[in-house]
């Protein structure tokens, strides 16, 4: 390797007969790889494996964003996707050479002098005249030879791998956990600082756009005054109330709930963003009459709902008694069914009498081998019915309920039915 | 912490394609040449079948043009004041790979290459 004078055709072909290759098995454009001189030399440049839907947003001029806090591993987003970091390692050197010509650009075809040869502006570009190939050489008429530089702009041995993950939304109730709305005259209690608006919960939080906003709807983030807030149960319970007693007060039909009428007459009970919120969280459209349209509560939610507010008391409940409990509970017209109490209570139909008890999946631990550990202790076997809603939130397209099952509990079958328990005795 | 990437493109051919060349081990400048670009090696195509020969100082590489199966995006980190950002450079979708043992070039040659 040579410091880089401009090298000519001549010396091309010096070097191609040297290491015993003709120029006439060889296309027409030369390529010079050389390292630019160090001003140039870029450190700043990362390389990142892309799969198709990546490609497609890149192509599209759509933005990406690296999320993730120094104690983190970062993730990097679209607007609509989460994706896993990896350093990859190769044990070759990956040059990267910048509008690199590869075969079919260096003069296969006969019409060299039409190819659009993509040249580097920096580039010196030497076309190759045929009044040149003056040399000593015995061909007498050698084919063109055109002379391009091509910088090699860095060196790589490592790169990011990409990979779709599950995005990181643990994080977001934990945030909003400390600044749950228990109330307008409660509001002066709560500490400010830990109140976050939409940029700081897309700051902190490691998820696209899109997974967030569905995450927010899903937990029932409510957006007061700019910042989202959680409601307080024993608040949310307030509200229902309110909204479930006009039901009665205005004697509405269970699918004819006037939203107008609602929110008139609770605008001085409750703030109306909560209103509109907890309406939307509650409620399905049911029929247009004119140009009205009407709404109905969602039967499964609300029963479930006023079942946790029976529940909350500590203890086990006589079934029997549980059950009338919640019928007398909830708005007339609605029905109560055991299976609502999927996921928030378990039940007993060993003992005698029945019994009943608050068991949420929420309160479980986060960690999977911690949350198996606790769901045996408090029950030794299991249904998969039983079971998944409080595994649900560890299923991936690849480890379905039964995979992690599989993984993390020992199968057997009891009176014909297929349970699962704990995978070691202790 | 965001740390956004720019991937709009200033023309209007999109986003530049730029290559890989994929070489077994490392190479090595012999001196650092303070100013100057540091010759490496040329490379040719051959007519018949479009692979790619590499002549890189005493040694002789035959290759070939590759696929990625995985395309790549080339990012550059730039630093705006004090906020680091990423700007897309380019996209890599196909390299050279030069797999086999380099062929070294024996003869007495007097020239440096």
């Amino acid at each position: 390797m040579d410091s880089c004078h401009e090298r000519s055709s001549e010396d091309v072909r010096k070097v191609i007969k040297t290491a015993k290759l003709h120029e006439s098995e060889l296309t027409e454009v030369t390529q010079i790889l050389r390292f630019p001189d160090p001003s140039q030399q870029n450190d700043n440049l990362r390389l990142m494996l892309l799969d198709d839907n990546l490609l497609k947003e890149i192509e599209a001029g759509n933005q990406l964003i690296f999320k993730g806090d120094p104690d983190e591993n970062a993730v990097l987003c679209t607007s609509s996707k989460t994706y896993d970091i990896k350093e990859a390692e190769t044990s070759n050197s990956l040059l990267l050479v910048p509008e690199l010509l590869f075969a079919a650009s260096t003069g296969l075809d006969e019409t060299i002098a039409n190819n659009s040869i993509e040249g580097d502006s920096d580039s010196s570009f030497d076309k190759s005249n045929a009044s040149l190939n003056k040399s000593a050489d015995s061909d007498d008429r050698k084919p063109p030879r055109e002379i391009v530089h091509k910088d090699i702009r860095s060196t790589f041995f490592t790169y990011y791998e990409l990979k779709p993950c599950k995005p990181r939304l643990s994080k977001l109730m934990k945030l909003l956990e400390a600044s749950r709305y228990r109330g307008p005259e409660l509001e002066y209690a709560v500490d400010k600082s830990k109140l976050y608006n939409y940029e700081d919960l897309s700051d902190q939080i490691q998820a696209s756009k899109a997974e967030l906003d569905e995450e927010l709807t899903n937990i029932q983030a409510i957006k007061i005054d700019n910042y989202y807030r959680l409601l307080e149960f024993d608040y949310e319970f307030r509200v229902l109330s309110h909204l479930l007693d006009l039901i009665e007060e205005n004697s509405w039909p269970l699918d004819k709930i006037s939203k107008e009428a609602t929110l008139e007459s609770l605008k001085d009970l409750v703030p109306n963003s909560i209103l509109e919120a907890m309406f939307e969280f509650y409620t399905n459209a049911s029929v247009v009459e004119g140009d009205t349209q009407y709404y109905e509560y969602k039967q499964d939610k609300v029963c479930q709902f006023l079942a946790r507010v029976l529940l909350k008391s500590a203890g086990k409940f006589n079934l029997t008694e549980f059950l009338q409990a919640w019928r007398d509970s909830v708005p007339e017209g609605m029905t109560t069914d055991e299976s609502l109490l999927s996921g928030i209570a378990l039940i007993d139909k060993t003992t005698t009498p029945q019994v009943v008890w608050g068991f949420a999946e929420s309160d479980l631990p986060e960690d999977i081998n911690q949350r198996f550990k606790v769901l045996f202790q408090t029950k030794a076997k299991w249904t998969v019915n039983e079971i998944s809603p409080y595994i649900q939130l560890y299923a991936t397209e690849k480890l379905n309920v039964n995979a992690l099952l599989t993984k993390y509990a020992r199968a057997s079958t009891q009176d014909g039915v297929r349970v699962f328990s704990a995978k070691h005795m202790k | 912490m965001q740390i956004y990437v720019d991937c709009k493109t200033e023309t209007e051919a999109g986003v530049p394609e730029w290559a890989i060349i994929e070489l077994q081990g490392l190479i090595q400048m012999k001196k650092e040449n303070q100013n100057e670009a540091t010759l490496v090696g040329d490379l040719h195509y051959f007519n018949r079948n479009r692979h790619p020969v590499l002549i890189l100082g005493h040694h002789v590489l035959n290759g070939k043009e590759v696929k990625l199966e995985q395309p790549m995006a080339v990012i550059e980190k730039t630093n705006d004041g004090d906020k680091n950002s990423y700007k897309l450079k380019a996209i890599v979708k196909k390299k050279l790979l030069f797999k086999s043992r380099p062929k070294p070039i024996i003869s007495n040659i007097s020239e440096k290459v």
